[in-house]
């Protein structure tokens, strides 16, 4: 009978103080470097753009009449686990995730007359972070950072 | 020799101990594509208006504009298993961006529809 009380004991304990934790988040449609490999900068406008990858997640003012057109997606998986130590009066607990489900995205710029000039992929946010608004319609610094894709290119 | 009947013991225990849930949301109306293939280029920005109704965003490009319209579903799933808590989230919209010229008038049209695609799974499927 002490055994089957102790492993209910067991199991109410374990319950309360750790948690494994296995979730997916997922929005929107990957965008293949297939779908925008005709899209040339120099060669592609934003109709070509738009016919080819669809409405943008957003879209933004850019200097110089320009704009950025971002279409973003996420595929995230978060394996984690939560511990919970009860400590008279206080209560600790650790969380340990170790995927970032940050959004993944290819962002185009256009110039005033809606011409490409500008593809890059990675991070939705660093590649906003990165590039303020003024430097985004530069097709030349764009052009010299490794980090910068073309189809094609990647 | 205890061991086997403590092991069905704990499994019994387990399942009792689980739960599931499942949960959809909407946000706006389902984009109908058939409305904005309509639009002609050169329309003017009052008639798409009158068209579609108002937008969920407007954006001010220098001294153009466009507008979003957009449709976002969401299907989440749930299991709890004992120790492991299992979470899936699918979220898919219809969207629309609508860009004008300085004149208010319609210049490019870009449409994806996926809202229908959301569905209920777990991260291992």
């Amino acid at each position: 009978m002490k055994p089957r009380l102790g492993l209910l004991a067991l199991l109410a304990v374990t319950t309360s103080c750790v948690q494994l934790r296995w979730a997916r988040v997922e929005s929107a449609t990957p965008i293949t470097q297939e779908r925008y490999a005709g899209l040339a900068p120099g060669h592609a406008n934003l109709g070509d753009a738009l016919e080819a990858l669809g409405a943008p997640t957003l879209v933004r003012e850019l200097p110089a009449d320009g704009i950025a057109c971002a279409w973003a997606w996420q595929r995230g998986r978060t394996l984690g686990v939560t511990v919970s130590l009860p400590v008279t009066d206080v209560s600790v607990s650790l969380d340990y995730d170790d995927v970032s489900d940050a959004l993944d995205s290819v962002v185009m710029f256009f110039d005033g007359d809606r011409e490409l000039t500008v593809i890059e992929r990675g991070k939705l946010s660093s590649l906003l972070a990165r590039r303020p608004p003024s430097a985004l319609i530069l097709p030349t610094a764009a052009r010299a950072d490794p980090d910068v894709s073309r189809p094609g290119g990647e | 020799m205890q061991s086997i009947p403590h092991l069905f013991g704990a499994l019994g225990l387990s399942l009792l101990a689980s739960g599931c849930f499942a949960s959809r949301a909407q946000i706006n109306t389902p984009l109908e594509l058939a409305r904005f293939e309509a639009l002609e280029l050169g329309t003017p920005a009052r008639d798409v208006l009158a068209a579609l109704g108002a937008p969920v965003e407007v954006v001010q490009l220098g001294t153009r504009s466009a507008y979003l319209y957009e449709h976002t579903a969401q299907k989440k799933a749930g299991l709890f298993l004992f120790l492991l808590n299992m979470l899936n989230e699918d979220t898919n919209t219809d969207r629309a961006w609508l860009f004008f010229d300085e004149a208010d008038r319609l210049t490019h049209v870009g449409t994806t529809l996926d809202a229908d695609e959301v569905e209920y799974s777990l991260p291992f499927e």
